[in-house]
């Protein structure tokens, strides 16, 4: 089959992108292209300009250093890492539904008391008002411990509003 | 790779054993001949290993979609750290000093095979990544255009102009190294 014409500057440009050799050009090129460095005499001195540039780059050869022990040992690394996350996720993370299974020794006194008093209330508003109730009335009760009435309080009651009282029988 | 997925150590050792060393030339060329390109041509095989079940083979061959690992762990590793110096490049220059080739005399006078080929590594290295990933990725990967465009996310004339440019600036390059047309023959 009789290749196509390539022009001068199409060949050029395919040269100076994909070099000299031509089983780098591509496929619907190669035969205009080898047909173009025949015809023009630029193409074919370019042609030779790039096949020395392929010489020098087919020089750097590089040696490998792989080794399979270190890319297994690496691998069992991650998957142990891997392994212990999940374990850790599995274990410790809590999940949606454990914040009302906490077990009984991770929590504070005041817990543990509205616990036995209101075993697993579903209604964490109510439990949340107790929660404040309990220091109040302990609190009250320990300040009547702590200042016990020295006089009734229906007489301290008169004492701070006789004046109120004489105002008003006064007119 | 479905044995792999479903976590054959045997069969990952043979993929491994048949893929990397060919990873790694590529890792080398792009990132000098640093413990960074073996530590990367490990990563690409933990990858492998991690995540076989992701690949496709239906959208593209494995040795594409390792290189394209390869490709992206390379770039993120050079945006991290910027560009790699001549100094780092492979181990052609120390093994120019320390084992001269038999052949200094060429009738130029002036460079050994292993002078030229550190010569290219230097000229690599002074590519910017772009165009230096498409040389190297064309040139000595055996990997088609197309399968470059697509690890590189880049169309074919972007390519090419990648490819133009690269080879125009390594052929300075070389030239301002002291190497002129004819002493590679």
């Amino acid at each position: 089959m009789q290749p196509s014409a390539m022009n001068e500057r199409k060949a050029l440009a395919l040269l100076t992108t994909y070099g000299a050799d031509a089983k780098r050009w591509p496929k619907e090129h190669k035969a205009a292209l080898a047909d173009a460095a025949k015809r023009y005499p630029r193409v074919a001195s370019t042609l030779m300009i790039e096949a020395q540039l392929d010489e020098a780059l087919n020089g750097y050869a590089v040696t490998s250093q792989f080794s399979l022990d270190a890319v297994l040992a690496r691998v069992e690394r991650v998957s142990a890492s891997s392994l212990q996350t999940e374990t850790v996720n599995a274990t410790l993370l809590p999940k949606d539904d454990s914040l009302v299974s906490v077990s009984t020794s991770e929590l504070g006194t005041l817990e543990r008391l509205l616990d036995n008093l209101l075993a697993a209330t579903p209604f964490a508003l109510t439990r949340l008002g107790l929660a404040a109730m309990v220091p109040l009335a302990v609190g009250v009760w320990l300040g009547s411990l702590a200042m016990p009435a020295e006089e009734p309080w229906w007489e301290v009651e008169q004492t701070l509003f006789a004046p109120i009282a004489e105002e008003i029988s006064h007119g | 790779m479905v044995l792999v997925a479903k976590g054959d150590r045997a069969a990952f050792a043979r993929l491994a054993t048949q893929f990397a060393p060919r990873i790694e030339a590529y890792t080398t060329r792009i990132l000098g001949g640093s413990m960074a390109a073996q530590d990367t041509t490990q990563e690409v095989m933990v990858r492998l290993w991690l995540r076989a079940a992701d690949y496709d083979p239906s959208r593209a061959r494995l040795t594409t979609w390792l290189h394209q690992i390869a490709h992206n762990l390379c770039v993120d590793y050079l945006r991290s750290r910027g560009p790699i110096t001549t100094g780092e490049v492979t181990g052609v220059e120390s093994r120019t000093l320390e084992c001269p080739s038999p052949s200094v005399d060429t009738p130029q006078g002036r460079h050994s095979g292993d002078d030229l080929a550190a010569a290219v590594a230097s000229g690599l290295a002074g590519l910017p990544e772009r165009q230096r990933s498409a040389l190297v990725l064309t040139y000595y990967q055996d990997l088609s255009n197309r399968e470059v465009a697509e690890i590189m996310a880049i169309n074919l004339r972007a390519l090419e102009s990648l490819l133009v440019r690269a080879r125009k600036a390594l052929r300075q390059d070389l030239e301002q190294q002291g190497w002129r047309d004819g002493d590679a023959a």
